[in-house]
């Protein structure tokens, strides 16, 4: 295991070159602090209810439906439009134009002149204009083949069959969720403010999509009564829960890792906290050491499950589920105590990333009271302060100290910065282009932090060689293109963990680590990379129903997994 | 138009993007242009003359600091300056208990509230800037305490805006934190808007948002747009099409 850095007021944490490395940081899982977990754990314990306000479909099911989203402290609506889209228009692309369903969550009631007014704006998405009593603007299309083979069998009177669950997983997938401030709607600074059940990073993007997957259950349900009345039955309690939301995202999500820093690192150092705290039970009990292994176990089934079109990741995920099943039996057979540094020490010896990455979750999950409470800091003041008083020599050692990574790379190397990335007049969609063949260069968005830290450096040199060890207030005045770099390095310096060491302009960048990054802390599973540039997911599979938000209900689906023997 | 500080914020830095060889902050810049809208005071229009003008966005900078404490700002705009004069401001005041920074041929003196605003508030403890606001000896006056969110805005009338007070034209006074009494709040000044009238200013552009006018609206669009990088089937492959 990689030697931890002292921490003098908590646990050790890992140093910043393992836990920012973006190769590992794209091959994590989600954990129990994930956001998806984090709002089921609240909407549980707080008891919120979901009541259907509106419900008007005609037979194809399209029509609105509303529904109340009922909190201790507040009451929500979520407001879906359903389409009669033709299947040729159906894409997960962020440039289409019309979808299955498109829906808002949104503020306060929704009466008919409400509805009125929404219906003329959330069906047009990025062309609509919505106002601040909007939380969410989102929207999904049909799984196609899942979803009228699902309608199919409860017409007549019969649930899916797991085999076909298995295979998508879903019903609906979204294409895109927007949130704070796009678009008319509510600043995430307000939803902050006035809205405590959503004061979490995604809570309200996540709130949306468990809604999206409650219609789905309802429209299916709906749509199969209206086709065969006299048969047709509900989906039962454990297909829904088998069932989640699909998602499909591309390189929109990358600027967002790259340009929050801060909050990126933040839910870093929660994570790294978790897993230091964890690893601080120098003598686990049996208690703990079998509630591992279960995870473990779930967890190598699950991945023997997914059931995906990528060969590479379909190769990787039966590496992964054979090695976590091996770590399994090996911490099962151990009958001396046993710490769980020496564990990830043997993972690291036996296995790779991937079920390192199970592990960590797998060790996370087995101890709530330990780190749920690190779910409520996953928010922090985005705030990249100069410190203008700084000496020019500090300043360079400071870069030398905590960048040396990006002052690794030889930006002189022609693939070292082989591909730039734009924005498209497409939607303003980001995308990656070959440097020196496509066309857009010399409009490239700034991404390519560690070229940017070299430059500066650079720059830094050159000019403390002319004026002295002057000021950096001085420095970003002669050279005042550097002055955002040089606030967010000596912002970033002081944070435990800093940026995510990456070159992302290298000609082989892997954007789809960034990706897969976030996801994992939203809380998806089932990653289907399409290419390196977009992945298909999944979305609150295995999460609590509606109908069960109480507060027994058991906060444990993680890695989850479909029962052949209960089922067909 | 209207529109969130969100919005207006993604706009404005992709209008600065889309500067060839621009050498802003381009965030700094936008997040004061919005702050001063969220404030109710006029950030977007006077914005759009940084984007027809080399100076204001190619140029070294302004021209500081001799030993009096002068800025050359050789009509530049502190819209796109005011990063650079806090800096230094704050640097000054490191060192001496009270420092007043005289600002020569500057435009958009309210370019410097919002970068006072966001700037490091454990460095000093209270500000005061002031300008003319006309021909006949007429000064607008702010006057922020570093624990305080918003400031007090007012006028000081002629007579009294002579006695006493800088002749430059824009003047930027800062006390230190931890050390001597806080600059005084300006006696004589005719307050128009005090803290309480800002921070309400603040919460409407949260749940209203900002009203932006139209033309410039779609000027910055316009600017905007210069960002974008024209569609084609390979293109579309650079996002996994």
């Amino acid at each position: 295991m990689s030697e931890a850095a002292p921490d003098a007021n908590g646990p050790s944490l890992r140093p910043a070159a393992v836990a920012m490395d973006l190769e590992r940081l794209g091959r994590q899982f989600p954990t129990r602090l994930s956001f998806m977990r984090v709002l089921t754990r609240a909407m549980c314990r707080e008891r919120w209810r979901i009541e259907r306000e509106h419900f008007e479909l005609d037979d194809d099911g399209a029509g609105c439906a509303v529904y109340r989203i009922a909190t201790p402290r507040h009451s929500y609506r979520m407001v879906l439009f359903a389409h009669a889209l033709d299947p040729a228009q159906r894409s997960d692309r962020v440039i289409a134009e019309a979808w299955d369903v498109t829906a808002t969550l949104c503020d306060g009631p929704v009466d008919a002149e409400r509805r009125r007014f929404l219906a003329r704006q959330v069906p047009r998405q990025e062309a609509g204009r919505l106002d601040s009593a909007c939380l969410v603007l989102t929207r999904a299309n049909r799984s196609s083949r899942q979803f009228d083979r699902v309608v199919a069998a409860l017409a007549a009177g019969a649930q899916p069959s797991v085999d076909q669950l298995t295979e998508v997983g879903y019903l609906y997938r979204t294409t895109a969720v927007y949130g704070s401030g796009k678009f008319g709607m509510s600043e995430w600074r307000h939803v902050q403010r006035h809205h405590p059940d959503l004061a979490r990073p995604f809570a309200a993007e996540m709130l949306a999509c468990f809604m999206l997957r409650h219609f789905s259950f309802e429209q299916v349900e709906f749509l199969a009564r209206r086709a065969s009345p006299d048969t047709a039955c509900t989906l039962d309690p454990e297909a829904r829960r088998s069932l989640g939301v699909g998602n499909a995202t591309g390189l929109g999500m990358a600027p967002f890792l790259i340009n929050h820093p801060l909050l990126i690192g933040q839910w870093i150092l929660q994570r790294e906290t978790a897993l230091a705290r964890v690893l601080d039970d120098r003598t686990p009990s049996q208690d703990r050491r079998a509630r591992v292994c279960t995870v473990l176990a779930r967890a190598a089934e699950h991945l023997a499950q997914v059931e995906i079109d990528d060969p590479e990741q379909t190769e990787c995920n039966t590496r992964t589920s054979e090695q976590v099943r091996s770590l399994h039996r090996w911490l099962a057979s151990q009958r001396h105590p046993l710490d769980w540094r020496s564990v990830m020490r043997h993972a690291e010896r036996t296995a790779a990333v991937e079920a390192q990455q199970v592990l960590e979750s797998a060790l996370i999950e087995a101890y709530p009271e330990r780190v749920d409470e690190l779910a409520e800091a996953m928010t922090v003041e985005e705030d990249y302060q100069l410190s203008p008083t700084m000496r020019g020599s500090a300043l360079l050692e400071l870069i030398e100290t905590h960048y040396d990574w990006a002052l690794a790379y030889d930006f002189n190397a022609p693939d070292a910065a082989g591909v730039f990335w734009y924005r498209s007049e497409e939607k303003l969609e980001p995308r990656l282009g070959i440097r020196g063949v496509d066309p857009g260069e010399e409009r490239e968005m700034r991404l390519g932090l560690a070229r940017e830290i070299a430059s500066c450096h650079q720059a830094l040199v050159s000019f403390l060689k002319q004026a002295g060890d002057v000021t950096t207030a001085e420095f970003v005045l002669r050279h005042p293109q550097w002055r955002y770099t040089v606030r967010r390095l000596q912002t970033l310096a002081q944070t435990p963990y800093g940026e995510i060491q990456a070159n992302l302009l290298a000609a082989d960048v892997m954007p789809i680590h960034l990706l897969r990054c976030k996801l994992a802390f939203m809380g998806v599973t089932k990653f289907d990379p399409r290419s390196r540039l977009w992945v298909r997911n999944t979305m609150f599979q295995g999460a609590p129903l509606a109908e069960e938000l109480e507060p027994g209900c058991a906060d444990d689906w993680s890695f989850p997994v479909l029962r052949r023997d209960a089922r067909s | 138009m209207q529109c969130t500080p969100n919005e207006l914020l993604a706009l404005l830095k992709r209008a600065l993007d889309a500067l060839p060889g621009h050498r802003l902050d381009a965030d700094a810049v936008a997040r004061n242009v919005v702050e001063l809208e969220v404030l109710g005071l006029s950030g977007v229009h006077p914005s759009l003359a940084l984007f027809n003008d080399d100076r204001n966005t190619r140029a070294q900078g302004p021209a500081i600091i001799h030993d009096d404490g002068v800025v050359h700002m050789a009509d530049g705009s502190l819209l796109a300056w005011a990063p650079q004069v806090i800096d230094l401001a704050i640097c000054q005041v490191d060192h001496t208990a009270t420092v007043t920074l005289s600002i020569d041929s500057a435009r958009d003196p309210l370019g410097l509230l919002p970068e006072l605003i966001r700037s490091d508030r454990t460095r000093w403890r209270s500000a005061e800037l002031s300008w003319p606001e006309d021909q006949d000896g007429h000064r607008c006056v702010l006057w922020l305490e570093a624990d305080a969110v918003d400031p007090w805005l007012g006028r000081l009338d002629g007579p009294m805006a002579e006695a006493g007070r800088p002749k430059n034209p824009v003047s930027l006074m800062l006390a230190r934190a931890g050390a001597g009494p806080a600059l005084p709040k300006p006696p004589g000044v005719r307050w128009r808007i005090t803290p309480d009238a800002f921070a309400s200013r603040r919460h409407r552009a949260l749940i209203r948002g900002l009203e932006i006018d139209d033309h410039d609206w779609d000027i910055l669009n316009r600017l905007a747009d210069r960002v974008l990088v024209e569609s084609s089937d390979r293109s579309r492959k650079g996002a996994g099409e």
